[in-house]
């Protein structure tokens, strides 16, 4: 993707190839990947699924005998030498062959790969090869609700690849909400957001976090300005005085069929703000 | 016979005027120009004895008063009977609606809803809006921000506590040194860093034994902790589901109440409606879950949020759940609609099949197998006509398959019970229903011929006690008094019911001078409705044609006309044989043992008069009398038993005092058909006896008529078309006016002739001689006297019967000297 230019306020071209999606054998994965191979059919994209080994689960027997606390059953097994590569394998060969599956039905071009480390480190890097990354709002890892897993939270901070942050139920929607407050994410958003709506065919709603004043008219008239053409053509806007996690729960509906659109810099997706959007949030959010 | 032969014999009776040959329809008589003006009449006119009995049918009460209505194949005895009972049951109560509905205990036994009619209407489109809208309520009661939140908070207060339960066991993990680690094959425990970090490899090797021994030991306790942790999972999942499913049931017991309660208001009368609307609301509480999944094709499980599963299979979410197969059973099978009911209905079922009769289960196929539910259960004609009346045709019935049987087991219990065949015999292992049965109270009419009835009643045991009412149709009813009239209001009540041209009075005049004619009786009129409707009809047609506004008297003329051109080529060859002396009937002169007999075939719908020529011969014998067609086995019984009563009237008249010599044989020329009836006997007869006495007899007459014992000529039927059939013959050949027919003076009464024979009688140009005796009949053919016996029994010498006994006797005296010679011979 070409990188936006917010004040010249020039159309920008949106260019996302290659979507990555990192896959484990969460619930939240497997819905990532469906969300993420329908993107890329939309797109005309290639879709690359990413399975780290975390590190440390190859220590688990460095204390001598390797015992495992299988999750549903609570049962305790043994793990014998080469029990958990063996393991990985089948894990990597099973998450392999349903990305096959997924992209053979939406006849979309695709690739598999596995790597070992840390898994935000990894995903990260290989977020920075990519237009668009896919991810699970959290791993494998048990916690409490609302809360976002390693890698979803590194590659928000760390990362400007444009990020699918998806968790189980989660659909692209009927809908695509922009959250537009003039800054570069937000015009990239513009962008992305009206192809987005074009090719869905579905309507376009832009919330300005602005209450009525000089300031947001002029915000609004650039807004219609980047709207002009067909792609932007009918769409709502919405000027939100107070935007918060429950006013964006709001515009967005309990129906959760939207799909919003964010600029990273918004304050609702950092700092202490975070937990609590994530925690109203149903739909899928899509932050450049 | 010429004037002159007649005057030889004083005893020979005129020959009828052409006024008793036909009873006209005074034209005059009748008040009215056309048919418009008429009053409706009774369709039932003249059948005082079958409506009397109808009548008392509809009345009687108790089991087995079922009504059988009999009569000839050509009267419509079912439009009849069929207006009838709807003109006499319209006063009666009108039945109930029949529904049937889901039960809710036993799927596979439907239960039956009885309602006040129009109500059944009203229930039905009631739980269709019902089925309709709960998928919209309900979603919008679950799409509500109430629900939202309340299910997101007992989910995320599961999901806290379950994740601070790991938190906790990860703290405390921590605190000893180790890290929680999930990995694809389980959950894990390895050890961590003072930075908090896993530890390489490299810094377990440099752990002493004892640090080991201790963060194993740590690790076995903290995988017990994290063993009794998961064991908790399970009942935390069934609390949650428990407590969304209490949410859910709370949800959907307020958004279904005003519904339901709508429904309910509307049929606080009905004791079964309102148990079955309760069974509905409990059925919509315990299944939501199921309904709004219908809704999502079931994609997800039970914890899935129901309202994002719709939105993933179906956006609009718009279809009303008309496929949903949990809300289909909250609609009701209307099965017996009585809102436009006015009285007990009356139903006629043309085609009484087994199904027709009893209702049906239909199946529909899904994937190759089949399957069925209440909604599937179609009426049969006995539910429709459930506290009122059905009509069957009786042959139609006996016809079908099982339907016979099945009627009677039905009026046998009082219940109807839908059973597939299939079912029944076991042929079928599909599932299936039972619905529950229907108390039956209804009329069955049956309506046959009259042959049906005697044979039912004779072979079948149970049918006198199903069917106790039998009301019989009279073919014709008497022409007297104000009949005609009558008959007008009548007929004109068919041509409204047509809705043909209006008639003139002189056609509805001919109508009824046919209606006598197709009764074969000048007293009486044709109660056979289809044969006048066809007349009806046809006539229109012509006048159509004719285009005119009004039917005429002609087109009622130009239809019997056609009717009977179009079904005369038979008829017409065998006369073109006559004529072409192919088939030999002599209309002139006189023979000796031959006279002109008369006949009548039916072919299709026509009816005529064939002339016959019968000759007899005989010889020296010991009195047979060979009838020929008797020999060849082409005569009937019938004809037998008329050769042998004329035999017993020669015994009797000549052979009192010698036996008959003689031996003679009596043939019908020409006949290669069958023959039967005696309506032929009195020309055998005077065949006979002119051969004995060789008389000549006049061919310009034929006869017909059959003979008792004692020389009486009795009447015989078809005397019209006997009459027409000779009177063809004679008119191709030219009538002399010596031409005519000899025919029984019992039948004159019957003469309805064609408008072209009672001219040419007006005209003297033929004749019709109504004779009583044999004697007369012999004068009338002979010209000379037949004679009467002296005091001595004996006849005069020329007279007729004389010259036969004196033939008689000579043969006798032949046949003695005969037998008296061959004895000496033999001695």
């Amino acid at each position: 993707m070409d990188s936006p230019d917010a004040e010249a306020g020039s159309d920008l071209e949106v260019r996302i190839r290659r979507i990555l999606v990192a896959l484990d054998t969460s619930r939240h994965s497997r819905w990532a990947l469906g969300v993420a191979a329908e993107l890329a059919q939309l797109l005309e994209a290639d879709l690359e699924g990413l399975f780290v080994e975390e590190e440390a689960w190859h220590r688990l027997g460095t204390l001598g005998s390797v015992r495992v606390v299988r999750s549903y059953t609570g049962s305790v097994g043994t793990l014998e030498s080469g029990d958990l590569r063996r393991e990985l394998a089948r894990v990597a060969h099973r998450l392999s062959r349903q990305l096959e599956e997924t992209s053979t039905r939406l006849e979309v071009r695709w690739r598999f790969r596995v790597e070992r480390g840390r898994a935000e480190r990894v995903i990260l890097g290989a977020a920075g090869e990519v237009d668009l990354v896919t991810v699970g709002r959290t791993g494998l890892s048990p916690g409490r609700a609302g809360r976002v897993g390693r890698t979803a939270r590194a590659l928000m901070t760390d990362s400007d690849t444009p990020l699918l942050l998806l968790h189980e139920g989660a659909r692209l929607g009927r809908r695509i909400v922009l959250l537009y407050d003039g800054s570069a994410g937000a015009e990239r958003g513009l962008v992305l957001a009206k192809h987005l709506a074009r090719r869905r065919e579905c309507p376009l709603e832009v919330a300005v976090p602005q209450a009525p004043g000089p300031e947001a008219q002029r915000l609004v008239d650039r807004l219609r300005e980047r709207l002009r053409g067909p792609e932007g053509e009918g769409a709502e806007i919405h000027l939100v005085a107070r935007l918060g996690a429950s006013e964006l729960g709001r515009i967005l509906g309990v129906r959760d069929d939207a799909l919003l659109v964010a600029p990273r810099s918004s304050p609702l997706f950092s700092g202490p703000e975070l937990a609590a959007t994530l925690s109203a949030l149903r739909s899928p959010l899509l932050l450049l | 016979m010429s004037a002159d032969e007649r005057d030889e014999v004083a005893g020979a009776p005129d020959s009828l005027d052409a006024a008793a040959l036909y009873r006209r329809c005074d034209p005059e008589g009748l008040d009215f120009e056309t048919t418009d003006e008429l009053p409706p009449g009774k369709a039932t006119v003249g059948q005082d004895r079958l409506v009397s009995s109808v009548r008392f049918g509809m009345g009687v009460q108790g089991p087995g008063y079922n009504i059988f209505v009999m009569g000839p194949r050509s009267t419509d005895k079912r439009e009849l009977v069929e207006a009838f009972l709807k003109e006499n049951s319209a006063d009666e109560a009108v039945p109930a609606d029949l529904c049937y509905v889901h039960n809710f205990d036993d799927p596979y036994r439907p239960c039956m809803l009885r309602l006040p009619a129009g109500m059944g209407v009203e229930l039905r489109e009631a739980m269709d809006e019902l089925a309709d809208d709960l998928e919209t309520s309900l979603i919008a009661a679950f799409e509500s921000e109430e629900y939202q939140n309340r299910r997101r908070a007992v989910q995320e207060a599961a999901q806290e506590e379950h994740g601070k339960g790991f938190e906790e066991l990860q703290e405390r993990a921590r605190e000893k040194g180790l890290a929680l680690l999930r990995t694809p094959a389980g959950f894990g425990f390895v050890p961590l860093r003072d930075d908090g970090e896993v530890m390489e490899e490299d810094d377990i090797k440099e752990l002493s034994d004892e640090d080991k021994e201790r963060l194993e030991k740590e690790s076995e306790e903290l995988q017990k902790e994290l063993q009794a942790l998961l064991r908790t999972m399970p009942a935390k999942k069934r609390d949650v589901r428990d407590r969304i499913k209490k949410l859910d049931r709370e949800i959907a017991t307020f958004a279904t109440n005003e519904l339901v309660e709508d429904i309910r208001s509307g049929f606080q009368e009905q004791e079964a409606v309102l148990r079955f609307l309760d069974q509905v609301q409990m059925d919509i509480v315990d299944n939501v879950q199921g309904i709004l999944s219908a809704a999502g094709q079931g994609q997800g499980d039970q914890d899935v949020n129901p309202f994002l599963k719709m939105q993933q299979a179906n956006p609009d979410l718009s279809s009303g759940g008309r496929d949903n197969p949990i809300l289909s059973r909250y609609r009701i099978n209307l099965l017996v609609d009585q809102a436009e009911t006015e009285g007990a209905p009356v139903v006629y079922e043309e085609h009484p099949t087994y199904k027709n009769l009893i209702g049906r289960i239909e199946h529909r196929s899904r994937m190759g197998a089949l399957s069925t539910d209440f909604s599937l259960i179609r009426p049969g004609a006995l539910h429709r006509a459930n506290g009122g009346y059905l009509i069957l045709d009786a042959r139609s019935l006996l016809l079908e398959p099982f339907a016979w049987e099945a009627l009677k087991r039905v009026l046998n219990t009082g219940r109807l019970k839908i059973e597939s065949l299939g079912q029944s015999y076991s042929m079928l292992s599909t599932v299936s229903l039972e619905p529950e049965p229907l108390d039956l109270g209804v009329k069955v009419v049956l309506v046959g011929e009259r042959l049906i009835y005697y044979l039912l009643s004779a072979h079948d045991p149970e049918f006198p006690s199903l069917f106790k009412v039998e009301a019989d149709f009279e073919d014709e009813m008497a022409r007297d008094g104000d009949m005609d009239r009558q008959y007008a209001r009548f007929l004109a009540e068919l041509i409204r019911a047509r809705g043909l041209r209006p008639f003139h009075r002189e056609a509805v005049a001919r109508v009824i001078e046919q209606g006598s004619r197709l009764a074969g009786d000048r007293e009486k009129l044709s109660t056979r409705t289809r044969e006048i409707d066809d007349l009806l009809q046809q006539a229109n047609h012509w006048a159509a044609e004719g285009e005119r506004d009004t039917v005429t008297r002609d087109d009622v003329q130009r239809a019997i006309d056609q009717q009977v051109y179009r079904a005369s080529r038979v008829r017409d060859r065998m006369q073109e044989q006559i004529q072409r002396d192919i088939h030999f009937i002599d209309t002139a002169g006189r023979e000796v043992g031959q006279i002109n007999g008369l006949s009548v075939l039916q072919l299709g719908s026509l009816s005529f008069g064939k002339p016959t020529r019968i000759t007899a011969r005989v010889a020296l014998g010991k009195g047979e009398i060979v009838d020929i067609e008797r020999e060849v086995e082409m005569g009937g019984p019938l004809h037998s038993k008329g050769i042998l009563i004329l035999k017993g009237f020669l015994k009797e008249r000549y052979a009192r005092e010698r036996p008959l010599s003689l031996a003679a044989s009596l043939v019908f020329e020409q006949s290669y058909g069958g023959v039967d009836g005696d309506s032929a006997s009195a020309a055998e007869l005077f065949a006979l006896l002119s051969a004995i006495g060789r008389v000549p007899l006049r061919q310009s007459l034929a006869v017909t008529g059959s003979v008792n014992q004692h020389g009486r000529i009795q009447p015989i039927g078809g005397v019209n078309e006997k009459i027409e059939g000779f009177f063809d013959i004679c008119c191709e050949r030219e009538l002399t006016g010596d031409q005519g027919v000899v025919i029984p003076r019992a039948n004159v009464e019957h003469l309805m002739v064609r408008p072209d024979v009672v001219e040419a009688v007006d005209e003297g140009r033929f004749h019709i001689h109504p004779v009583e005796t044999v004697d007369q009949a012999l004068e009338l053919f002979s010209g000379v006297s037949a004679g009467t016996p002296d005091a001595e029994g004996r006849f005069p010498a020329e007279s007729f019967n004389g010259k036969v006994e004196a033939e008689l006797r000579e043969m006798a005296e032949r046949l003695r000297a005969f037998s008296r010679d061959g004895t000496q011979d033999n001695g």
